[in-house]
């Protein structure tokens, strides 16, 4: 494998995957939602990745050639609230669940 | 003119923000705080209606609004626009949420928890308005997600202990959603360089023609995270858990609303990869009509009556799918035609289940009895409509699709389309058998319907009624949405 294939977006193509398949093969509920966790990880690393240039510099007011692409860079600020707030609302609703069947494997829950 | 498309989306977020201060511990007294909430909860309504009615003449005459946010240029900016397609879709959500609000004065009473109910009601309408209006698609996925978020608090408000567990089955396959949803915004970007829908529309016509590979992950990464919001058959199956643990209000615009808005997303992002993208490959047909048989033999097997009604609601997606699959302009008309149809019927449906329970005190279908006969009457009324009987909505619609399946040659879809009403017959006269069964037990006062869960479902029924009579008023609608809304 050459250098070049290891970079950014590829390592966050891998985390998403590999958040996808914690979240086909795990049973309890805690690590389900730590896997969507690694899912949504994987595409910042992989959004930032984006509009990364070798060499590039923040885009600020002049002295400048390169520069990176600031605009992914917002968008994930947005997508790490939305994020945040969708996993701890997730962990609340856990511990409800948790409250009520004493137990977090999905199979028992849901049967 | 156009400013007003900024005033839809502020003005849910704004009385959700309101709503939300009178969560506050307070001396207020209860009675007078709930006054203030039912008053405010309706003005924000009343506002938005008029809203949409002083934007009616401009968009129902082929007008297409546009409104750049901060004055930035759409290539960097977020653009809001209204066209017809957008404007039929956000008029039904406006109508049953108004309905679903008034419902729940009196259903939730008991329920409403601090105001915290109200203010993630209105988040959800923000949130409905916000991907109907949109350019922009990261802001699209945003709007997704503050809809999903308050969504999976509203189904936890609920009576039912097992709510919890399928707000957190809901929250899960909802996250993945969005989480594909948002790699196909991140390839789009890196491809065509923008994230303006107009852009995108231009760019991929040339890459298309270099290499389509990237253009059909896009599109199947929409497709399956499009199709896991609206209970495509694969991907369906936390569906009837969160549809029938929610209260009845929230129940009613989840199928009524909710669904078809995932439905508005990948009609809009399709738009996006030319117009035959939808019937290419037959795919979105092939699962339409899974969608449609798979949910009609699993609601015949139903005892609860909201579960039998949710699965009701996938089949239904099943058949707007498949108006949609089949890709002709009078099968999208039909589909989109059937659309609003479903969102009242089913809206209604649902509302009128939630007092059928409140007087009956039971949820299975074979212990339902002591309905007052109002409800009865809008009951049936309302099941024959989405069974599809000529004198109501339903039929119309229905009617497009067939002529649009057999004009396309596809016979064999509309004998599946015309076999799945009849089992929808099935599990809806059931339910109607079991409520007209003479009262066994004498003796137990039943509990008397306040007249603010009565009129929202007369409402629905009378517009199921009128919109049977002359369905050429939905039929141009969907038609213009057709000619206006594509690209």
């Amino acid at each position: 494998m050459s250098l070049d294939l290891v970079n950014g977006i590829s390592i966050g193509v891998v985390l998403f995957l590999i958040g996808m398949f914690g979240l086909m093969t795990r049973k309890n509920f805690i690590k389900i939602i730590l896997c969507v966790d690694i899912m949504f990880l994987g595409l910042i690393l992989f959004f930032c990745s984006l509009g990364y240039t070798e060499g590039g510099t923040a885009p600020t007011l002049g002295g400048y050639s390169v520069y990176v692409d600031p605009l992914p860079q917002t968008l994930m600020l947005t997508t790490v609230v939305v994020e945040l707030s969708v996993t701890s609302l997730a962990l609340a609703l856990a511990m409800k669940v948790y409250e009520q069947y004493k137990t977090l494997h999905i199979e028992e829950v849901t049967r | 003119m156009s400013e007003l498309l900024v005033g839809l989306v502020i003005t849910p977020l704004i009385s959700a923000f309101l709503l939300s201060l009178t969560a506050v511990s307070h001396r207020v007294p209860h009675a007078v705080m709930m006054r203030i909430r039912n008053t405010l909860s309706v003005a924000a309504l009343t506002a938005m209606v008029i809203q949409l009615l002083s934007l009616a003449p401009s968009v129902l005459s082929g007008e297409v609004l546009t409104y750049t946010l901060g004055g930035w240029t759409p290539f960097m900016g977020i653009a809001l626009r209204m066209d017809a397609l957008s404007f039929m879709m956000a008029a039904v959500s406006v109508t049953v949420s108004f309905l679903g609000m008034i419902y729940s004065f009196s259903y939730m009473e008991h329920l409403r928890g601090l105001g915290k109910y109200d203010a993630f009601y209105f988040l959800m309408v923000t949130g409905i308005m916000g991907v109907l209006l949109t350019r922009d698609i990261f802001n699209m996925y945003v709007f997704f997600e503050i809809l999903s978020i308050s969504v999976y608090i509203l189904i936890t408000t609920g009576e039912k202990k097992e709510n919890y567990r399928a707000s957190l089955k809901y929250l899960i396959l909802g996250s993945v959603s969005s989480a594909f949803f948002l790699f196909a915004v991140g390839i789009t970007y890196a491809v065509t360089g923008s994230l303006n829908m107009d852009y995108i529309a231009q760019a991929v016509p040339a890459i298309m023609g270099k290499d389509p590979f990237p253009v059909y992950m896009i599109f199947s990464l929409f497709l399956v995270s499009m199709g896991v919001k609206s209970g495509l058959v694969p991907l369906h199956f936390w569906l009837p858990d969160a549809h029938s643990m929610a209260p009845s209000p929230v129940s009613a615009l989840l199928s009524g609303i909710v669904l078809k808005i995932s439905i508005y997303g990948l009609l809009r992002l399709s738009f996006l990869f030319g117009d035959s993208f939808l019937a290419s490959d037959r795919v979105l047909m092939v699962l339409g009509v899974t969608t449609m048989v798979v949910g009609s033999v699993l609601a015949l097997v139903q005892k609860d009556l909201k579960r039998m009604l949710a699965y009701s609601s996938i089949s239904q997606v099943g058949l707007i799918m498949t108006g949609l699959g089949i890709g002709t302009e009078l099968a999208i008309q039909g589909a989109l035609f059937h659309v609003v149809n479903h969102a009242l019927m089913k809206s209604g449906l649902f509302l009128c289940a939630g007092v059928i329970i409140y007087q009956s005190k039971s949820r299975e279908i074979s212990r339902l009895n002591g309905v007052s006969p109002g409800m009865v009457l809008c009951f049936v009324i309302l099941s024959l409509g989405i069974i599809g009987v000529p004198p109501l909505n339903g039929f119309s619609s229905k009617l497009v699709i067939l002529y649009g399946a057999v004009d396309a040659q596809y016979s064999s879809i509309a004998g599946i389309i015309v076999m799945a009403s009849v089992l929808s017959c099935g599990y809806y006269f059931r339910v109607v058998q079991s409520i007209l069964t003479p009262q066994k037990l004498k003796g137990i006062d039943r509990p008397a319907v306040p007249r603010t869960m009565r009129v929202p479902v007369y409402f629905l029924t009378a517009l199921c009624v009128i919109l049977g009579l002359f369905p050429l008023l939905g039929l141009s609608a969907a038609e213009l949405a057709v000619v206006v809304g594509g690209g």
